[in-house]
């Protein structure tokens, strides 16, 4: 891929949960797709630091026969929990992740939680 | 009647009978096991601990060495776990099923079985974060408390025996959270101190939920 954005609608990164994150995914390809690959935009959390690293998909947007240059809009729900958090152990981290055939394109990291920063524990 | 909890399907109202996370009996016998297992396996070979270091192979006589020494801390801790049994029994109500992030709820306790014995008590809520990561062949886990909450210090024989208290589960930090790998746990720690016995030790596992919309921040 030449180069991938994602843009949120008022060019937000914090969410309240349950709140709607829409925007658009823009999109220049080194080629054309092959027929039948499609880009999807995913929203998913992980985890990192001393444990073993946890990931869930929560929903997927998934953008057939794209273009080599290219722009679709998106809109996601989302859940009331888990919150974004910082803790001595784990982090917990949202995120909107874009990927093709299985390779990723790009991620933009997301705050969800009441206050609209990650909970800080400890 | 008060229900078990946690139970995902636990309706909001009404008191709710907590389960402690080992009960005594399981954790007694457990060990015991573990104790009759391990020792068993490895006390006839105990005479090779001398016969070791004569000959000049310490390594092998340090390593039997430690293994014993294991196998005794293991049945300590049977013998520590069994007599426990005898221990005052503590049951723990809560006021309701459901509990989220900014609520206050209400705690009562009750110890039967010679609730003298005990000359301090102390209940504390607490919150904390488990991480399991591998290590060599087998897999560790981290544990470090984020929060806690005192409910009752007390020395009081009355106090000690029951009563209630409130616990107001601030509202700027995390709900229960599960994963195969990473858990952030809320829990009632419970501690009885007895002279001259094993002293009561508890934990209450407790689900906590996101805050309610519109809630406090």
């Amino acid at each position: 891929v030449s180069w991938l954005r994602i843009k949120i609608d008022g060019s937000r990164t914090s969410f309240q949960p349950g709140e709607v994150v829409a925007g658009t995914a823009d999109w220049k390809l080194d080629g054309p797709a092959r027929p039948g690959d499609a880009v999807e935009l995913r929203l998913l959390w992980f985890t990192s630091g001393r444990g073993t690293r946890d990931a869930e998909r929560i929903a997927t947007a998934e953008f057939e026969s794209p273009a080599e240059e290219d722009h679709r809009p998106f809109r996601f729900e989302l859940p009331r929990s888990p919150y974004s958090f910082e803790g001595r152990l784990i982090t917990l981290t949202w995120a909107l992740e874009a990927a093709i055939a299985g390779k990723s394109l790009g991620r933009l990291e997301l705050t969800v939680s009441p206050t609209g920063e990650p909970v800080r524990l400890g | 009647m008060p229900r078990t909890y946690p139970d995902a399907s636990t309706p909001a109202s009404g008191p709710v009978a907590l389960r402690p996370k080992e009960p005594p009996l399981v954790r007694a016998l457990g060990l015991s096991l573990l104790a009759l297992f391990w020792n068993g396996c490895l006390w006839p070979f105990a005479g090779q601990v001398p016969a070791a270091f004569r000959s000049g192979d310490s390594g092998r006589g340090l390593l039997l060495a430690m293994f014993l020494v294991a196998g005794l801390g293991i049945f300590l801790g049977a013998i520590h776990a069994l007599l426990g049994l005898r221990n005052p029994r503590l049951h723990l109500t809560l006021d309701r099923g459901t509990l989220h992030l900014g609520e206050t709820l209400e705690v009562e306790w009750k110890l039967t079985g010679l609730p003298e014995r005990i000359r301090r008590l102390r209940i504390a809520f607490e919150g904390r974060e488990e991480a399991t990561y591998p290590s060599g062949r087998r897999h560790r886990t981290a544990r470090e408390v984020f929060r806690t909450l005192p409910v009752v210090d007390t020395t009081e024989p009355a106090s000690i025996a029951a009563g209630t208290g409130l616990v107001a589960i601030p509202s700027d930090t995390l709900h229960s959270f599960a994963a195969p790998h990473n858990r952030v746990i809320w829990s009632f720690k419970v501690t009885g101190e007895i002279r001259h016995w094993p002293d009561v030790g508890e934990e209450f596992e407790v689900s906590v939920l996101p805050q309610i919309p519109g809630g406090p921040r």
